[in-house]
């Protein structure tokens, strides 16, 4: 019989580990050190954990340096509280001062609080990280992100959505962003792809909700025009397509009073009601769905 | 030995000979392709070249095992039922026996089982040392001590409540 254990026997075990374990397990040797950072292994970990021991990653904005946390649902031994874990010391030691872009199968996308650039994407487990190159920037420009997983086409991609100031048109005198270019990044390629422009304008620095492989924003909840109206717009990570959401009918959502979630795999909105309480209505169990008017209201939450 | 049609002989690596019934033996995705690549032939011994005999013992009763709770509790309750068994299963099990009953299923490609015991293997070593998963599995250590300090000193929060045996 075989004494050395393949690989992919290997993969599976420790698919099945608690979060910890598997950090500890990149030190028993090389080989598993790098079955640590085998994108297979997150894809098995995660479809896994989802269904056993959720987990959650928790981002504490304080000044100078960010932390994160995790806490897990796994076992935890009776008489013992579930403690939050740090597990910022990679994190803090390549960008100190991040935003979370978005974060999905364990995966954290970050970004330089400043000036954007640079970005990583890492997974905070087990410390492995990529950098990712430079995308190409403009003068005067607003940025608007997104990162996420397509189920189908197994890519996680990063979207980049600048609006910036034509110098050339009069219309740059007041300073207005008529122009905008979106460049998408795949994890595991070298360089962004410009994919075209997009026709609204979005609010906030990054996606608020991914669900069935599309990334969610909401369009500027403050612009100052005539006939403003509130959509939200959705961008398939597979087909690389905008496209526009109504708003759902039910429900008291105005300009400012919800965000996008996703909740079990549906698209939600969760309002902040007066009494401090969280009402959310979401989409339909349609996955993928155009038929979007369909928004249901879920209360008590 | 009698061999009828809906019977089949598995040999292990020790030359044993195995009587088992095709609806166990189905199971096994090896087994399975080697007879239909050979259908025809009066011949219904498999040699399972690098099974252990007692692998072989082992995989049988767990799916000869499987298929009669099927049978029992076609109407419901099959899972709750196999969940039993399966603990009985690998109660019985030495711990260092896993390792080679998860290659032996690998080769074989049975996919529940293997299920079964890759989770128990990660049962086993969740929450033991690294030292610990090192003998359990026979990997030979090589990091040089610098290496593994940086990784060890990179997870440090990963180490509390670690059992050393």
């Amino acid at each position: 019989m075989m004494d050395t254990l393949p690989i992919e026997i290997a993969l599976d075990i420790l698919s099945r580990l608690p979060v910890t374990c598997l950090t500890q397990i990149k030190c028993v040797c090389k080989a598993w050190c790098a079955l640590g950072q085998d994108p297979r292994l997150s894809v098995l970990y995660h479809t896994r954990a989802i269904n056993k021991d959720p987990c959650l990653i928790l981002h504490r904005n304080s000044p100078i340096r960010n932390e994160l946390y995790h806490v897990s649902s796994a076992r935890v031994p009776e008489g013992l509280l579930n403690k939050a874990t740090r597990i910022d010391s990679r994190v803090t030691s390549i960008l100190p001062d991040h935003n979370i872009i978005g974060s999905c199968n364990g995966l954290l996308c970050i970004s330089d609080v400043l000036h954007i650039d640079p970005m990583y994407i890492l997974n905070p487990f087990v410390g492995s990280h990529t950098r990712l190159p430079r995308p190409i920037s403009y003068h005067e420009q607003e940025v608007t992100l997104g990162f996420g997983y397509h189920p189908i086409t197994k890519e996680y991609k990063v979207v980049r959505i600048t609006s910036y100031v034509n110098k050339d048109s009069y219309l740059s005198l007041v300073g207005w962003f008529e122009e905008s270019d979106v460049q998408v990044f795949t994890l595991g390629m070298k360089a962004w792809r410009s994919i075209g422009t997009i026709a609204w304008r979005i609010d906030g620095i990054s996606s608020e909700a991914l669900s069935n492989g599309a990334l969610h924003w909401v369009t500027m909840r403050r612009e100052y025009l005539p006939n403003h109206s509130l959509h939200i717009v959705s961008f398939d990570l597979g087909e690389e397509r905008f496209k526009e959401i109504e708003l759902p009918s039910c429900g008291s959502l105005s300009s400012c009073n919800f965000h996008l979630i996703s909740l079990q795999g549906c698209l939600s909105a969760a309002v902040c009601c007066p009494e401090g309480q969280i009402e959310t209505a979401d989409q339909g169990s349609h996955p993928s769905s155009l038929r979007l008017e369909e928004w249901r209201n879920l209360a008590g939450v | 030995m009698a061999s009828t049609d809906d019977k089949v002989i598995l040999k292990s690596s020790e030359g044993e000979c195995f009587e088992v019934d095709m609806a166990v033996a189905s199971h096994l995705q090896i087994v399975k392709s080697v007879l239909e690549d050979c259908e025809g032939s009066s011949d219904k011994v498999v040699s399972l070249f690098i099974v252990e005999a007692k692998y072989v013992a082992m995989i049988i009763e767990y799916y000869k095992n499987y298929v009669e709770l099927k049978e029992k509790h076609e109407e419901g309750g099959f899972e709750e039922k196999l969940k039993e068994f399966e603990k009985q299963f690998l109660e019985q099990i030495d711990k260092k026996e896993l390792k080679g009953l998860v290659m032996a299923v690998n080769y074989l490609n049975a996919p529940a089982l293997f299920d079964v015991v890759c989770t128990a293997i990660a049962k086993h070593i969740e929450n033991k040392s690294v030292e610990y998963v090192r003998e359990y599995f026979g990997i030979v250590n090589d990091f040089t001590a610098e290496e593994e300090a940086q990784i060890r000193e990179e997870h440090r929060w990963a180490y509390d409540g670690v059992n050393d045996d």
